[in-house]
């Protein structure tokens, strides 16, 4: 009979998939992370505000939240002049329930202090937002306690590296300074003119090698720091060997200037030129990381021959390389919001590990979480020793001294003054 | 066909019905979604006209703001002023750019919050014009509308319609400016919805020629159609171009996905107004296909396939499992059947080698008449043991064959058992059996049943009683009768119990199957076919009576047997004695004694009973002294204390020579006729005591009854009798005109059924006494020759007695004779007794209508 048994499974299976329901996919309640905690027939409008022109990594969470509350709408929309307009919107007719906030609004607190008085005190134990989630050191509180903006993605600094090239030409993926010159050593013998390239307009270039390897000279010596911060022309010594390191490697030959040159923009350009599958490594910043996937399929010739490849930290040292855990992107929640309840339960809801990670890898951006579970494209950053991370917050280096040393790597890196000429200039110019 | 073969083919049926719904309603569903489509299409391009119609609209005012400002040379302050004054809405904001510097910057109708005395604006960080100011408006649009951008001064999300105005400094000096009417992009929705419930969940998008939104709807994410696209759809490096060239073109519609992952239908049409905007609709394929796809329906098809099939196979499963059983039936059958003939085989050739060795010696010995004689005798004997083989074979095939058919008539319960005793009387006499055949409560003699088989039951059980009992056993039958299940039925029990051999358990389990007999040397030196009690047992099953057999080895058998009957409409003549009559009877049997006392008041007789012959002696001399002597005295011959005969003659001479007195006989009162008739006996009358056997003997006696005379040795009243005979077969003619010549009786041969209608035409009034018609003959048979005969014009030559005399025995045989107007019916072998019966029994009809002729 067994005919019989068949037969009655097949007739199941058609009446269950005729009459069964949808699977609910993704479901976050089924890992008992998030329970709703307020009417689920909740209808209402939450708007995040913020810069990016596109976030799908976040509509992706607006469409998780929405099997909750199903009648809530949530939609981002991107300021014009944001750094400008925020503060305005914010007190205005329509003002967005969420919003973005940067490190950079955090230092300059003073400016943006109508962000401060808006945001609602994340930490609030009412609003049950778990903060523990995230790494302390990213944390921002103010002289109050209060957390005002929640971390939501971390920046960071290294090389796009194309792992198939490096094995067709059997040369190792560098972890130390020397192994670093010595493959592109090998990587200009087999005929890659520049195996290092870069955007070398805006001050960038070299900074993915030399900025984390700047912030660890100095991270221990707070007078150093004072004495950046305050913009004293003797702290100028403290750049020295981080000028000289940009020196030695541009001296080596390893980076085609001119092909850089090529480069007009540090994302969409990058990205397609590191696409064409001649460069072996190609510096950048996790915030070009994040558009790599949306643009494998916009480029003919990664579409052709498609490769394997994956985000490095530059080794500056012979102990290794840095990852500088910097900040990309907080969330406020304006306290003055007609969904104030809503719009901190959707806060709730995203600021978990499973969230976070979730959208930090649907961005292709670092994770703030503890756990950093990250995308396979950063998994170079989760092998390093916890000694050689370097929180920039916690660093608390200022924008001044940071954009003049930055200012001056470029400008040695690209031959236009000595290191000398450099460190003197220190604290003497605006 | 193999089973597994007819599975698949049914499944691969079913599969092909369900994929033609689905691919119908596949079908169907893709035309309704096509036509939606359209109707969505449709919808889209009428929202265009909507959406051309408000912003031509909004710029006319713009328009008209802007012409008079330049018509009227005002000055920045002075425009800005006339333009707040003019401003009727307070959700509407109104700039004034100069446009000849290096950032946009002028005047605005509201001041920025927190700077009420503001009123200047700057749009230095705003991108509103991407190709500059005068390509904007060289692009020759009838309406000149910005995309949806931040309003610097509230930081609302705002379009703007725009249209160059020249102003006027102080110094007279003029300067080119923008003049942009300013409207929440959330006022603009509200009046931007599709005019019909019917596509709630439709939304709308108002495109630049770069895929740019100018107004996006919730499911348009990004800032850009064409990246929208490119998130959540399989993309190629020229999808952006391909997509840019299809929305370039006329209106139509593509399919997509949306950040939910929903197959979603964009619509798209042109902005007639704007030349390079677009109108870009989205609404999910499942919001415009939902209602066409029946999957309930398609299920409860596919379930009621799948159970049509399960039933289908379940059925298929029983047939076959009956087909088996039918094939072992059948080779079961083929087994008995192959049984059967052997044994048949056996059992006929027996008698059949007695028959022809005897004839043989018989011939050789033809001088010598004692072994003549003896070996005629042996033929009989064997003779008769293959015409009852022969009649049991027929019988027992023909209820096997489930063919065998009852026919009731209504006969006499007191002839059948009058037949019986007859029947066992040779037997029992030659075994010396003691042989006791006692009724109980016969109160309704004519009962209405396939007497022929009732006789075989009664027979077969009787005549095995017999012959399994060994010399001076005993036999006892006993009949009763029971009211029934309803009033016109009655419960006949028969009972027949012997001191025989009886039978193992063993032999029991089997002994209704045909040809069991059981293994014994006592039995095998006993004649008999072994289908006697099959024969007997279908019989009584086919009349729904139950068999009862109890049966021990060395100590004898009682079978009992119990049909219900129904009681005939014919009813018992009114028999009455002369009332008063005097009967005295003497038996030692108690329960006899009390059956016969209660006939014989019913008779209307005074009756009185006893136990002895000595108390019968005593009663009778009482009587007569007390004047009131009996006028009937019956005896039983077997008395314990002294026979019938001895107290025949002590009554006699006690009461004199008047008073009738009748002799109880065992069954056979041959032996006895010569001591009785010196005894004074007047008569014997025979067990059982019938209602009608007491009545008709002492009617006889008292000088009223019908004349009942033994005449089977006496001839004298059929002789003379002429027979037309139709029998086409030469020795059955030359054999029944022989035997009834030795009776004294003429017969005429004619060869078929035409030849004795036709002799029966032409025939003299009276020339025929009857015809003995066979039934299967040349030209015209029986059946069909007596219709002709009972259709023939001579009322005498139609009435004639017809007997069926036919080797077809059975009783449907019968009941078609009969029903074809027949009268009676003799099977061949002929039984010459039965014959010289039925031709007495039609010369007393002849005589009785001869009697009342006029």
């Amino acid at each position: 009979m067994k005919w019989l048994r068949c037969l009655l499974a097949l007739a199941l299976t058609l009446c269950l998939t005729a009459c069964g329901a949808p699977e609910k996919k993704d479901d976050p309640s089924a890992s008992g992370v998030f329970v709703p905690a307020l009417d689920k027939d909740t209808a209402c409008t939450i708007q995040v505000v913020g810069h990016y022109d596109n976030f799908e990594a976040l509509v992706s969470e607006f469409n998780l939240f929405n099997q909750y509350y199903p009648n809530v709408t949530l939609k981002y929309v991107k300021l014009d002049d944001y750094n400008k307009s925020i503060v305005t919107a914010l007190t205005g007719s329509e003002a967005p329930d969420i919003f973005f906030a940067y490190p950079s609004m955090v230092i300059a607190k003073e400016t943006y202090q109508g962000l401060f008085d808006a945001a609602e005190d994340l930490s609030d134990k009412a609003l049950g937002i778990d903060l523990g989630c995230i790494r302390p050191g990213l944390l921002y509180k103010d002289e109050q306690g209060h957390v005002p903006f929640v971390p939501i993605f971390s920046e960071t600094y290294g090389m796009l590296v194309n792992e198939d090239l490096f094995k067709k030409e059997n040369v190792q993926i560098p972890r130390t300074y020397s192994q670093l010159t010595q493959a592109c050593e090998q990587l200009q013998k087999a005929g890659y003119a520049s195996p290092m390239m870069g955007y070398n307009r805006g001050t960038f270039l070299l900074y993915p090698m030399l900025h984390p390897y700047f912030c660890a000279q100095i991270r221990d010596n707070r007078a150093a720091l004072d004495a950046l911060n305050a913009m004293k022309p003797e702290a100028g010594e403290y750049m020295r060997s981080t000028l000289e390191k940009a020196v030695d490697f541009m001296n080596r030959g390893f980076i085609d200037l001119e092909a850089c040159n090529t480069l007009e923009k540090d994302y969409d350009p990058v990205i397609l030129r590191f696409f064409e599958g001649d460069v072996p490594m190609m510096l950048a910043k996790a915030g070009t990381v994040s558009g790599t996937e949306k643009r494998e399929s916009r480029s003919e010739a990664f579409t052709a021959h498609p490769f394997k490849y994956s985000f490095w930290p530059v080794p500056s040292t012979e102990e290794g390389s840095y990852f500088l855990d910097v900040i990309s992107l907080y969330f406020g929640v304006n306290r003055n919001s007609k969904n104030l309840a809503m719009a901190n339960e959707f806060m709730r809801f995203l600021v978990t590990t499973a969230e976070l990670n979730r959208m930090a890898q649907a961005k292709r951006m670092v994770t703030p979480c503890n756990d950093m579970s990250l995308d396979g494209v950063y998994a170079a950053f989760g092998e390093l020793d916890p000694s050689r991370v370097i929180y920039q917050t916690e660093l608390g280096l200022q924008d001044a001294p940071d954009v003049y040393v930055r200012d001056a790597c470029w400008r040695v890196s690209n031959g236009l003054v000595t290191v000398d000429e450099a460190v003197a200039g220190f604290g003497k110019t605006e | 066909m193999r089973k597994g073969l007819i599975i698949l083919g049914n499944v691969l049926i079913v599969l092909a019905i369900l994929t033609f719904v689905v691919l119908y309603a596949g079908n169907e569903q893709r035309r309704l979604l096509a036509s939606r489509t359209d109707a969505f299409e449709n919808m889209t391009v009428a929202m265009e006209h909507v959406t051309t119609n408000y912003l031509v609209g909004e710029q006319r005012v713009c328009d008209s703001w802007a012409n008079h400002i330049n018509a009227t040379g005002m000055t920045g302050q002075e425009a800005i002023d006339f333009v707040r004054t003019s401003v009727t809405s307070p959700s509407i904001m109104v700039h004034l750019l100069y446009t000849d510097g290096d950032t946009l910057a002028g005047y605005t109708t509201t001041a920025a919050s927190g700077r009420p005395e503001d009123f200047t604006v700057s749009y230095g960080r705003i991108n509103l014009f991407p190709q500059g100011v005068d390509a904007f408006f060289n692009a020759g649009n009838t309406v000149n509308v910005t995309r949806a951008y931040t309003n610097p001064v509230n930081a609302v999300q705002s379009i703007a319609f725009c249209r160059p105005v020249t102003l006027t400094e102080a110094d007279g000096q003029t300067r080119p400016a923008v003049l942009l009417r300013i409207i929440p992009v959330s006022v603009f929705v509200e009046e931007w919805v599709f005019p019909t419930d019917e596509y709630e969940e439709a939304e709308i998008s108002l495109l630049d020629d770069n895929g740019d939104y100018i107004i996006s709807g919730r499911s348009f994410t990004n800032s850009n159609f064409f990246e929208f696209y490119q998130s959540y759809n399989q993309t190629a490096p020229d999808t952006r171009e391909r997509l840019h060239s299809e929305l370039a073109g006329a209106s139509g519609s593509l399919e997509m996905n949306n950040s939910r992952g929903e197959r979603c239908v964009i619509a798209h049409t042109r902005v007639n107004s704007t030349d390079d905007w677009l109108i870009v609709t989205l609404i999910p394929l499942s919001s415009l296909g939902r209602f066409t796809m029946d999957w309930h329906l398609v299920g409860i098809i596919a379930g009621g396939l799948l159970l049509l099939l399960l039933l289908d196979f379940l059925i298929m499963l029983q047939f076959n499992r009956r087909l088996k059983v039918a094939a072992d039936a059948a080779e079961q059958a083929n087994r008995a059947k192959t049984d059967f003939l052997s044994t048949m085989s056996h059992d006929i050739r027996t008698p059949m080698n007695a028959i022809i060795g005897l004839t043989t010696i018989a011939g050789r010995n033809v001088e010598d008449p004692a072994t003549v004689r003896e070996s005629l005798h042996k033929i009989n004997l064997a003779s008769n043991h293959l015409l009852t083989l022969i009649n049991d074979i027929l019988d027992i095939s023909k209820v096997e064959s489930g063919k065998l058919n009852l026919s009731p008539v209504t006969f006499s319960l007191a002839e059948c058992a009058e037949n019986l005793v007859n029947i066992s009387q040779p037997m029992v006499k030659e075994k010396n059996i003691d042989f006791n055949f006692r009724i109980s409560r016969i109160e309704h003699e004519y009962l209405y049943a396939d007497q022929l088989r009732i006789n075989q039951i009664f027979i077969n059980l009787l005549s095995n009683a017999i012959k399994y009992t060994e010399p001076r056993g005993r036999v006892c039958v006993d009949l009763r009768e029971e009211p029934g299940t309803a009033p016109d039925r009655v419960k006949l029990t028969y009972v027949v119990a012997d001191t025989g051999m009886g039978m193992s358990p063993e032999f029991m389990e089997r002994m209704y199957q045909p040809f069991s007999r059981q293994t014994d040397s006592r039995v095998n030196t006993i004649q008999g076919t072994g289908l006697g009690l099959a024969i007997t047992k279908q019989m009584v099953d086919l009349m729904h009576g139950t068999i009862d057999c109890r049966s021990a080895l060395g100590e004898g058998t009682t079978f009992t047997v119990v049909l219900e009957i129904p009681i005939a409409d014919r009813k018992t003549e009114q028999m009455t004695l002369p009332e008063g009559t005097r009967v005295l009877i003497a038996d030692d049997d108690p329960v006899l004694l009390e059956t016969a006392m209660d006939t014989l008041q019913s008779l209307g007789a005074r009756a009185q009973a006893v136990g002895t012959s000595a108390g019968a002696v005593e009663q009778a001399v009482r009587a007569k002294e007390q004047g009131d002597p009996f006028q009937v005295v019956i005896l039983d011959w077997k008395m314990p204390d002294m026979d019938g005969i001895r107290a025949a003659e002590q009554i006699r001479s006690a009461v004199g020579p008047e008073v009738p007195i009748l002799l109880i006989s065992a069954y056979d009162q041959s032996d006895l006729e010569e001591a009785a008739q010196q005894a004074g006996i007047s008569g014997f009358i025979s067990k059982p005591l019938f209602r009608s056997t007491l009545y008709d003997k002492i009617s006889e006696l008292l000088g009223q009854a019908r004349e009942h005379a033994d005449q089977e040795e006496d001839d004298t009243d059929i002789a003379g009798m002429n027979i037309l005979v139709a029998e086409d077969n030469d020795i059955n003619w030359e054999i029944i005109s022989m035997l009834l010549q030795m009776h004294g009786i003429t017969s005429e041969r004619a060869e078929n059924g035409q030849l004795a209608v036709d002799r029966m035409a032409r025939a003299r009034e009276g020339e025929f006494n009857l015809i003995f018609m066979d039934i299967q003959m040349p030209v015209l048979n029986g059946i069909d020759a007596t219709r002709a005969i009972r259709a023939l014009p001579d009322p005498r030559a139609a009435g004639i007695p017809i007997i069926a005399m036919t080797a077809d025995a059975f009783s449907e045989n019968i009941a078609e004779c009969l029903a074809a107007g027949m009268n009676g019916h003799i099977a061949k072998p002929i039984d010459m007794k039965l014959v010289l019966k039925e031709l007495r029994r039609i010369r007393e009809s002849e005589k009785r209508k001869e009697g009342f002729a006029p």
